[in-house]
């Protein structure tokens, strides 16, 4: 087995966090302007409730599916590696 | 425990207590939009979810160049993950904005910039998809495939200056170099960090498919190795 290397990770790190902060640094430099905010106790927070709840549940069910999805496949892997295992033993048995 | 399983595994736990502080500061600290209402607490997720779709077909772009440059398979590795992830994100993507549009705008869909781009950005990226599924084994499929992932990202940045470059009902950008748009401090604090949160749950989906990735290759390579020597094709699932 090879070596971890931790190198591409490290990148893949430094590049999310340059990422994020461009999306973050001229958001946060703003200026603070709360014309559109009110409290929410004042607010009317039942409308639209269902799309809200839609929302929030459609988008963990995707994640939740995309990682049973994979962890499926790493299933299948493994047993299709087994499977190359013993056929190539019975081959090696063979000659 | 190798030191590669101790970091995916914290990244795991880091990215789950992430999640469950943005939850409770979504609908707990931040307040509510006077005009939208409950509804506008869609675009925590809505704008976190294009953001990081947007990086990761950046990451398409780098894996291809790469692959293209030096033809090494861990490019094309990192390249066709980031695009399966990238894919997901840009179905939540629309997924989201059609829930946030009906009560809003009062219809699901309509062909406006922002939106017609961002189903064209779907459209590539599932066609890169589909390009790598119908190739044959080989390298051909995935040279096809980066050339494809290069031009593709030309979308991105259109999808993200389409509301200034065109007349558009699409609320205005909040995030990013051409950020306009108003937002209270607290829902700018809470946007950033839902961005970052979804960011490290991107990088842990990819650091996971990458190495399914590259498990899948090593197998498909086997099994070449073993039907040239049994001079069989190997009948496996």
């Amino acid at each position: 087995m090879k070596p971890f290397s931790l190198k591409p990770l490290v990148t893949l790190l430094v590049v999310s966090a340059i990422f994020v902060s461009t999306a973050a640094i001229p958001a946060l430099a703003q200026q603070d302007i709360s014309v559109q905010v009110t409290n929410a106790e004042s607010g009317d927070t039942e409308t639209n409730l269902p799309y809200l709840f839609a929302v929030y549940s459609i988008t963990w069910i995707a994640f939740f599916a995309y990682l049973y999805y994979m962890s499926q496949r790493q299933r299948n892997l493994r047993s299709e590696v087994e499977e190359l295992r013993q056929i190539l033993a019975e081959k090696e048995g063979k000659d | 425990m190798s030191i590669g399983m101790v970091l995916k595994n914290g990244l795991f736990v880091v990215c789950a207590t992430m999640m469950l502080v943005i939850l409770y500061l979504i609908f707990m600290w931040v307040p509510t939009d006077n005009i939208q209402g409950t509804v506008q607490r869609i675009m925590y997720f809505h704008v976190s979810v294009a953001w990081v779709a947007f990086l990761a077909f950046f990451i398409v772009l780098v894996g291809s160049v790469g692959y293209l440059w030096k033809g090494t398979s861990k490019w094309d590795h990192l390249a066709y993950s980031a695009a399966e992830i990238g894919v997901l994100l840009t179905t939540l993507l629309l997924i989201t904005g059609i829930l946030w549009a009906k009560p809003i705008w009062g219809v699901w869909w309509t062909w406006e910039p922002r939106l017609t781009t961002s189903l064209m950005l779907w459209l590539i990226y599932v066609a890169y998809l589909m390009l790598r599924a119908y190739s044959p084994p080989g390298n051909q499929g995935a040279r096809y495939a980066a050339v494809l992932g290069i031009i593709g990202f030309i979308d991105v940045p259109i999808v993200y200056y389409s509301v200034k470059l065109w007349r558009t009902v699409h609320p205005q950008v909040i995030v990013g170099p051409a950020a306009s748009g108003s937002l209270d401090s607290s829902m700018r604090i809470l946007l950033f960090l839902t961005v970052a949160t979804f960011t490290v749950l991107f990088v842990y989906l990819l650091i996971d498919r990458v190495s399914l990735r590259k498990s899948e290759d090593e197998v498909e390579w086997v099994r070449g190795i073993a039907e040239q020597a049994s001079h069989l094709p190997l009948s496996l699932r």
